[in-house]
């Protein structure tokens, strides 16, 4: 089971994801250190699947469990993405608030994350590999 | 040639300049509109970023426009600003920086340089 729970310090606040497993309670802090190479790839993969937004990335992020990944890190992503010509934008207004860029993978886009799963499986089973002791 | 061209297009292209001048404004005056948090907020980044910028900085305006827009965004959304930076804005703005051209870039650029122009290339350099 996964879930978030938020931290108050005298200092400042955050939110940190949790894992309880048969043998306890896990707190996962500092989890966005290791997401920092994947998130891209996450991105990458949410904006193929339909033309979206930024706060709604986010969104589907958190949905996941990633609780400690904030609308700013998905930004700084998306303008990431949008200097590396791997995305399509279109500017659309919306209700409340400044016009909203929506994002679609173009071809180099599709490619990218391709390359990202790729990488990412072969980074998974070595990984796997070691913890499991096989060689 | 076109490293000429660059530089003069990058300092003495007078018009474009002007037009950045003046967008660099308008963006202050919508800066200066949002809440009271955010407004601190972006003002403390700006300062921040420019501390970090090499060249002539240009490159680093359409990304604070950008930011704007974010905050903007948040603010219609009724986020509270570190909401959407995280508690740790400096590590956000480490993030925004990688897409400008910064002083630290330009250092590590020449110290590779050097290292591969007295190592040679393929010295694994």
């Amino acid at each position: 089971m996964c879930y978030s729970v938020l931290l108050y310090t005298s200092s400042m606040h955050y939110r940190i994801s949790v894992i309880q497993n048969s043998k306890g309670v896990i707190l996962l802090d500092d989890l966005t250190e290791m997401l920092k190479g994947v998130l891209e790839g996450c991105v990458l993969e949410i904006i193929s699947r339909k033309q979206t937004y930024g706060y709604e990335i986010t969104r589907q992020l958190h949905a996941l469990g990633f609780m400690d990944v904030v609308d700013g890190t998905v930004y700084t992503i998306l303008v990431r993405l949008e200097k590396n010509k791997l995305v399509d934008i279109e500017t659309k207004r919306s209700e409340m608030g400044p016009p909203r860029k929506f994002f679609a993978l173009n071809d180099a886009g599709r490619e990218e994350l391709r390359r990202f799963w790729a990488k990412w499986e072969f980074v998974a089973s070595k990984i796997h590999e070691l913890k499991e002791g096989q060689r | 040639m076109s490293g000429l061209l660059e530089f003069f297009n990058e300092y003495f292209n007078f018009k474009r300049i002007a037009r950045e001048k003046r967008e660099y404004k308008q963006k202050q005056e919508r800066a200066k509109a949002l809440p009271e948090d955010y407004c601190y907020v972006y003002h403390k980044i700006q300062q921040y970023m420019w501390s970090y910028s090499g060249g002539s900085g240009m490159d680093m305006l359409p990304i604070l426009a950008d930011l704007l827009d974010l905050f903007e965004t948040g603010a219609a959304e009724g986020k509270r600003v570190l909401d959407i930076t995280g508690e740790d804005v400096a590590a956000f703005c480490d993030e925004l920086l990688r897409n400008a051209k910064t002083y630290t870039e330009n250092r590590r650029e020449a110290l590779n340089r050097d290292i591969r122009k007295k190592l040679g290339k393929g010295n694994g350099a």
